[in-house]
This record gives structure tokens, C-alpha cells and sequence, in this order.
């Protein structure tokens, strides 16, 4: 009866195993399923692209870390309305960027019915995680356009890469409004204050916004939400705009008018 | 449901601790020779550091082989340092991982007996496993204000599984093992079971992942 009983409980245990053979939590091995899904999202949402400016709605989240059921919560209610056309996820998806911790928020993120863009946080630079990250969603910087306004997804992730410089050359580059677009809007997942920034760096970034005639820059990484025109009394008027973290329970919905953009912050 | 098994599992490490006191038979220290030089008598400890078994392993988050020497203290508890390899074609992984781990083994129960020579002995134990690779740390780097991370280098991995045993000894001949042990593991990862603890969406077979092993015994 004794030795029934072992068998039951380790078999029982070994057919429960949702993936049964994991070789290290740092590996960098995406399933083909998963490897992909930026180019995926991106040509999604060029289905849907106007071709030329027409006001639209967006929906902006980020710093879901391992609140899993906050998470998910965020994406049932994202899948109830339809107002909006595609969504930022603006980093952070893991804590420890560990194998599993990519493969859950893949899981989850799956799940949105609109296209979702997801932004490198400095947690995904942990262990492997950037690797990862790059076989699972793709580039960590670069720029599309939606309804003649350009997104320009940047990685400023200063100190998990052992401190060097985001590549604000790139940056200062693709912030260029060269085709005549409605808007030029920066996604990042540093704000430029946070003590990840030099103070070079801070003014730099800022600098790189005014000069391009950039009016709005969105971050997460703060876990609070913010809406400021944090260098009014250095230079220019940008607003800075900040998501709070999934555990806040909430997210922003952004509408895209010819003219400037209204936010809208929406809990639950 | 959750402090129900964790209860239990806590109860076996501790139920086998007990054992291993209460069943140490085989005490390695008597094994041992006496010489005699210059009139001081020197006792050599004989096969203490000679590792008692050998180990060859799939998977278990160690890495996608690994291999790893130890020793038996009594019938319960096995002690074995493990090295693991994953890279490009070991584990299909572009990024190489090394892992070195300490493996503490509790035998839950000496033997049942299932046919001849062959028996099954159900095991329980946690590893602690170092991995290096591309930015892990055991001491935050100083660029880093204090606690901005845990460190990431060190995981704690416990697991339960059993091992069918098949002695060499009753067989009457002379082999060059006392029996040879094929293993089977379900093991997870401090960082995984605290969010199963933490979430609900994280089930217990979201955690879990298997390890097969043979182990050779060759004292």
C-alpha cells in the first residue's frame, strides 16, 4: 500500500509538469511559437494602418513584473472594449528575467486581442534575459508608423548593461519628424530623471526631444503615474508622461488628435 | 491546498533527517587503518575522500548534462557536487550556462523491495545551484545603489522523485560497483515557488520540471 501510494504521488507530480525538462533558468531557448512577436505585432498593426492621419486611441501599460493576476486582469478588461487600436506594454515583464518568467508573460500578453507592442526593461537585462528578449520579441530599438505619426521605441537601459550610453545617436536620428508626420512620439522605459541617467545624459535626452519638436514622451519604470512638463524651467516644454506598475491596477488610454494628445488614466 | 504540500514536504525533510540518525549503520570512520610510525600510532581515515558514487544527469535546471561526485553519509543522506553544461549544442541555448550545484539527497525509505535485485527507494531533497553566465551576480556590482536587486547568481531547487536500484552485490558476482541507481526528479526553483505562493496564476505544474540521473555506487 506504502509503496502504491509513492508511486501515485510521484507519478501524479511527473504528469503535471507543464514543460517537463527545463536544462537552466537562464537558458535562451524560445520556443519557435514564441520567437517573433514584435515583427508579428508590428505587421498587424500595419493591417490596420489609414495610410494617412485620423484621430486614434492607443492603450499604455507597463512594469508587470510577476503580478501575474493583476496582469491578467489588465488584459481581460483591455479585451473588453474596443475603442482603441493597439497597446504598449512600456517594460519591465519580468523580475529575474528567468525562463519561465518570459514564458508567462508571453502566455498572458497572448492574449490581448489588439496587437501589443512590448518595450525592454531594465529587469529583462538581467542574467540572459536581453538574449531572450531579442529571440522573443526582436530589436529593442526601433520605429513604425501608425496613421502618419511615428513611434520611436528606444532602449535606455543604462546601468544592467554594465553602464554604458543608450544609443542616442540612433535616437537623435530617428526622433526626426523627416516625412512630414502628424506626430513623433518616444516610447522609453527609463524617464530621463531617474538616477540611471547622468546628469549629461538627463539633459541630453531632454535637449534631443526640444531640438526634434517632440511634445510628448511616455516611460514606465517609476511605478507612478505622472503627466509633467518636467524641464519647463531648463529647456522646451515637453510632457513627460509615466504608466503605474500592473500591481496599481490600471492603464492609460492615449487619443491621438491632429493636434496634441489627450490622456486618459482609467482604474479598476 | 499549497500549505498543505508545503507542510508535507517540510515534515519529510524532517521525517528523513531523523531517519538518517536512526539508520546509520555503515559508520565510515571505523573503516579505517591503523599504522604505527615512530611509536605514535597514526590512524588514516581510509576512503573518507574518496567519493563514495559518481553521477551522470539530464536536465533538472542544472544544466542540460551534468556529471557529479559525492558522498554517502549512512543509508540516508547522499551529499553531491555537480557540474552542468548548456551552450549551442548542449541544450540548444545561444547563450552558454555553467552551474555548479551542491545536492543534498534524502533516501525517504531504505528499500521496497520489487524483483530479485531490483528495488525503489523514494527520495526528497533540495540542491543549491550557482550559475554563471552573462550578468549574474552573487554581490551586487557598485554601480548599483544598495539592494536595487537580489542577487541572481545562487537558487535554491528542492525536488522529491525515486530511484530504482539495482544491486550488483546480490548477484553474486564481483562487479566494480555496489549498485547502480536510475533517478527520477520533479524539482522547481526558489524564485518559481515564491510565484506560485504569490499568484494564482502560476499553477504547481507551471514550476515543476524533471531531472533523470544514474548515479554509481562503487563502495
Amino acid at each position: 500500500m506504502k509503496k502504491f501510494l509513492y508511486f501515485i504521488t510521484v507519478l501524479s507530480i511527473l504528469t503535471a509538469c507543464s514543460e517537463a525538462f527545463e536544462y537552466s533558468p537562464y537558458q535562451v531557448n524560445v520556443k519557435s511559437s514564441e520567437k517573433g512577436q514584435t515583427t508579428r505585432n508590428l505587421k498587424r498593426i500595419a493591417e490596420i494602418d489609414q495610410g494617412s492621419f485620423k484621430p486614434f486611441k492607443i492603450a499604455l501599460f507597463g512594469d508587470t513584473h510577476t503580478f501575474y493576476d493583476d496582469f491578467e486582469d489588465i488584459v481581460s478588461k483591455l479585451n473588453a472594449r474596443d475603442d482603441f487600436d493597439f497597446a504598449i506594454h512600456l517594460g519591465d515583464i519580468t523580475s529575474s528575467a528567468i525562463n519561465r518568467e518570459f514564458q508567462w508573460y508571453s502566455d498572458i500578453i497572448n492574449r490581448m486581442k489588439k496587437p501589443v507592442i512590448t518595450i525592454i526593461g531594465n529587469h529583462e537585462y538581467l542574467s540572459n534575459g536581453y538574449y531572450v528578449f531579442e529571440e522573443m520579441y526582436g530589436p529593442t530599438n526601433f520605429t513604425f508608423v501608425y496613421n502618419n505619426c511615428k513611434f520611436v521605441i528606444f532602449d535606455d537601459i543604462i546601468w544592467e548593461k554594465n553602464v554604458a550610453d543608450p544609443d542616442f545617436e540612433w535616437f537623435d536620428e530617428n526622433l526626426t519628424n523627416d516625412n512630414n508626420y502628424t506626430h513623433v512620439i518616444p516610447f522609453s522605459h527609463i524617464p530621463p530623471w531617474d538616477q540611471q541617467f547622468s546628469y549629461g545624459n538627463e539633459l541630453a535626452f531632454n535637449y534631443m526631444l526640444h531640438e526634434n519638436g517632440v511634445e510628448y514622451s511616455f516611460h514606465g519604470h517609476t511605478h507612478q503615474y505622472m503627466d509633467e512638463r518636467r524641464y519647463e524651467s531648463v529647456l522646451g516644454n515637453v510632457r513627460y508622461i509615466t504608466t503605474e506598475a500592473a500591481n496599481d491596477r490600471g492603464y492609460l488610454i492615449v487619443t491621438v488628435h491632429k493636434d496634441s494628445l489627450q490622456i486618459e488614466k482609467v482604474n479598476f | 491546498m499549497r500549505a498543505i504540500f508545503i507542510s508535507l514536504l517540510m515534515f519529510v525533510v524532517f521525517y528523513a533527517t531523523l531517519e538518517a540518525k536512526d539508520r546509520d549503520t555503515t559508520n565510515y570512520l571505523t573503516k579505517s587503518d591503523t599504522l604505527i610510525m615512530n611509536h605514535e600510532k597514526v590512524v588514516i581515515p581510509r576512503r573518507v575522500f574518496i567519493p563514495d558514487h559518481f553521477r551522470l544527469q539530464f536536465a533538472g535546471n542544472i544544466g542540460f548534462i551534468s556529471l557529479g561526485l559525492g558522498y554517502n553519509f549512512g543509508k540516508s543522506y547522499e551529499l553531491t557536487l555537480m557540474y552542468g553544461l548548456q551552450n549551442e549544442f548542449f541544450g540548444n541555448s545561444k547563450e552558454s550556462v555553467r552551474t555548479l550545484a551542491l545536492k543534498n539527497t534524502f533516501n525517504l525509505y531504505n528499500s521496497f523491495h520489487i524483483y530479485k535485485n531490483i528495488s525503489f527507494v523514494p527520495t526528497a531533497g533540495i540542491s543549491i545551484n550557482w550559475g554563471f553566465t552573462n550578468n549574474t551576480f552573487r554581490k551586487l556590482p557598485k554601480h548599483y545603489p544598495n539592494k536595487y536587486y537580489f542577487q541572481n547568481r545562487v537558487h535554491l531547487a528542492p525536488f522529491i522523485g525515486g530511484k530504482i536500484r539495482y544491486d550488483f552485490e546480490k548477484s553474486g558476482k564481483k562487479e566494480f560497483a555496489r549498485h547502480v541507481e536510475l533517478y527520477v526528479e520533479a524539482g522547481s526553483l526558489d524564485a518559481y515557488i515564491l510565484e506560485w505562493v504569490r499568484t494564482d496564476y502560476v499553477k504547481l505544474g507551471d514550476i515543476m520540471s524533471l531531472a533523470i540521473g544514474v548515479s554509481f555506487y562503487y563502495k
